[in-house]
């Protein structure tokens, strides 16, 4: 029996729809998720965020180590190629076979630096989560004990009959718009 | 001329004057009993048009009703119209105080729960700052859809209430038009009863035989719509102030439309030849 292969100009009937993602039809929830997602509590959602928080901490000093490293021959390499290029244009040589020692010198050293500088940034970034980490952990741990009844001023005002925080935003931004 | 004059009252020729005189009167008393028919009819069909367009919202108010125009459906469809406004009322209200459509809530939950409780390599880490403001959007937009589930009978009530109404609305139409057919065919019969009456008139005063003899009441459509109180345009108005019939009704002989007016001109020059009234008569 002869089955079509795939090559050619017509696409293979099995390939449609492969990789293919309607966003539409992914965006809405399934029925039992809208179920599952009322039946959640603010203690298990607390509970959720911090379980999720001290994993993503016990990460950290891993991820701090191999940042630091990187960070380090980052700049072991860019003080080693500003060290050479400083010591070419020390040398009084104008000859053809020194200015091109220079300019791979220099190339070498914009390329350390500008590597130096992102492994930098990245350090800063992963310096800036763990103080974040830390002070989520301790926030949401205090939140743990109960404490989260400003969180859902919005919340009870809804259930009492009030108006959402997003009705409230319109009517307040219609006024604004009003007077203005 | 002559033998049209001896072929249209070739049927009266045999009988006795009284007893033309009480064919004349029984022609008249059916043109008023047509004519009030006429009104009655055009109330009806006023009360529905204003009906429809009440429900429709066309129209700012139902139209009032006596009790001698009562009319189940037009009583249903009013109630039904108040109901549906009612709960039109309330899915705006809803709507108003939530602000946010129930499959954007179902949506944003599921976001807000998977950026708060999973690590992913979708989507950045939240911010201390972020997942305090998703936490307690999270808990509001919950309610909302609690509200949303406590609430669903509002959309299926409001969606029940516009079938219905709309259906009740057919009927109410389909009636306005029935009337609108009976009318004109009321019309042609009282047209015909008028003819009749205004034949037998004619046919005693060439024989000199009663010198006040009544006429049959002119009731065309403007009057009829006049006594039905519907409102008239201004063209209407003038036409009637042209052709008498604003303030004695009864002997209205306004006709709208020009071509019509001229068939008019023409049937009077035949009269005239034929010793009817003077054109000026009727305009008094």
């Amino acid at each position: 029996m002869f089955v079509r292969g795939e090559s050619g100009s017509s696409p293979s009937r099995r390939m449609v729809g492969q990789g293919v993602v309607s966003f539409t039809l992914n965006e809405h929830p399934k029925p039992m998720q809208s179920e599952g997602l009322l039946a959640i509590t603010p203690e298990a959602m607390v509970k959720a965020i911090l379980e999720r928080r001290q994993a993503t901490a016990s990460k950290l000093p891993d991820a701090l180590h191999a940042r630091t490293e990187e960070n380090n021959r980052a700049y072991m390499l860019a003080k080693e190629a500003r060290d050479a290029l400083k010591a070419l244009k020390a040398e009084e040589d104008g000859t053809e076979a020194h200015k091109e020692a220079l300019k791979k010198a220099q190339s070498i050293y914009d390329e350390h630096e500008s590597f130096r500088r992102r492994t930098s940034s990245r350090l800063q970034t992963l310096k800036n989560s763990i103080k974040d980490s830390e002070e989520a952990i301790e926030f949401w741990t205090k939140m743990s004990d109960g404490e989260w009844g400003h969180l859902l001023e919005d919340s009870n005002r809804l259930a009492s009959g009030g108006e959402s925080s997003y009705a409230k935003s319109k009517r307040e931004n219609s006024i604004e718009e009003e007077i203005q | 001329m002559t033998n049209r004059a001896a072929s249209l009252y070739d049927d009266l020729v045999g009988l006795s004057p009284s007893e033309v005189e009480a064919m004349h009167k029984e022609a008249l008393n059916e043109v008023k009993a047509i004519d009030a028919k006429l009104v009655e009819l055009q109330i009806k069909k006023r009360i529905h048009s204003e009906t429809i367009r009440f429900a429709v919202n066309k129209g700012p108010s139902p139209p009032s009703l006596d009790s001698a125009h009562a009319d189940d459906m037009i009583g249903l469809t009013i109630e039904q119209k108040n109901q549906f406004n009612q709960c039109l009322l309330e899915r705006d209200q809803l709507v108003q105080r939530l602000s946010v459509p129930r499959h954007r809530v179902a949506n944003t939950l599921s976001e807000f729960f998977d950026k708060l409780t999973t690590s992913s390599k979708n989507h950045e880490s939240p911010t201390l700052a972020n997942e305090i403001e998703m936490f307690s959007r999270f808990f509001e937009l919950q309610t909302m859809l609690k509200i949303y589930h406590e609430k669903k009978s509002v959309v299926s009530d409001l969606d029940r209430a516009r079938r219905t109404l709309l259906e009740t609305v057919k009927a109410v139409n389909k009636n306005d038009r029935r009337y609108a057919q009976i009318i004109s065919k009321t019309r042609e019969t009282s047209k015909e009863l008028r003819k009749e009456a205004g034949r037998l008139r004619a046919f005693l005063k060439q024989n000199k035989i009663g010198i006040d003899l009544p006429k049959a009441p002119s009731m065309p459509e403007l009057s009829e719509r006049l006594l039905a109180g519907d409102a008239l345009s201004m063209e209407e108005f003038a036409s009637m102030l042209e052709h008498g019939g604003l303030t004695e009704l009864n002997e209205a002989n306004q006709e709208r439309k020009p071509n019509q007016k001229q068939a008019l001109d023409k049937k009077k020059t035949k009269s005239r030849r034929k010793g009817g009234p003077e054109p000026s008569a009727k305009k008094e």
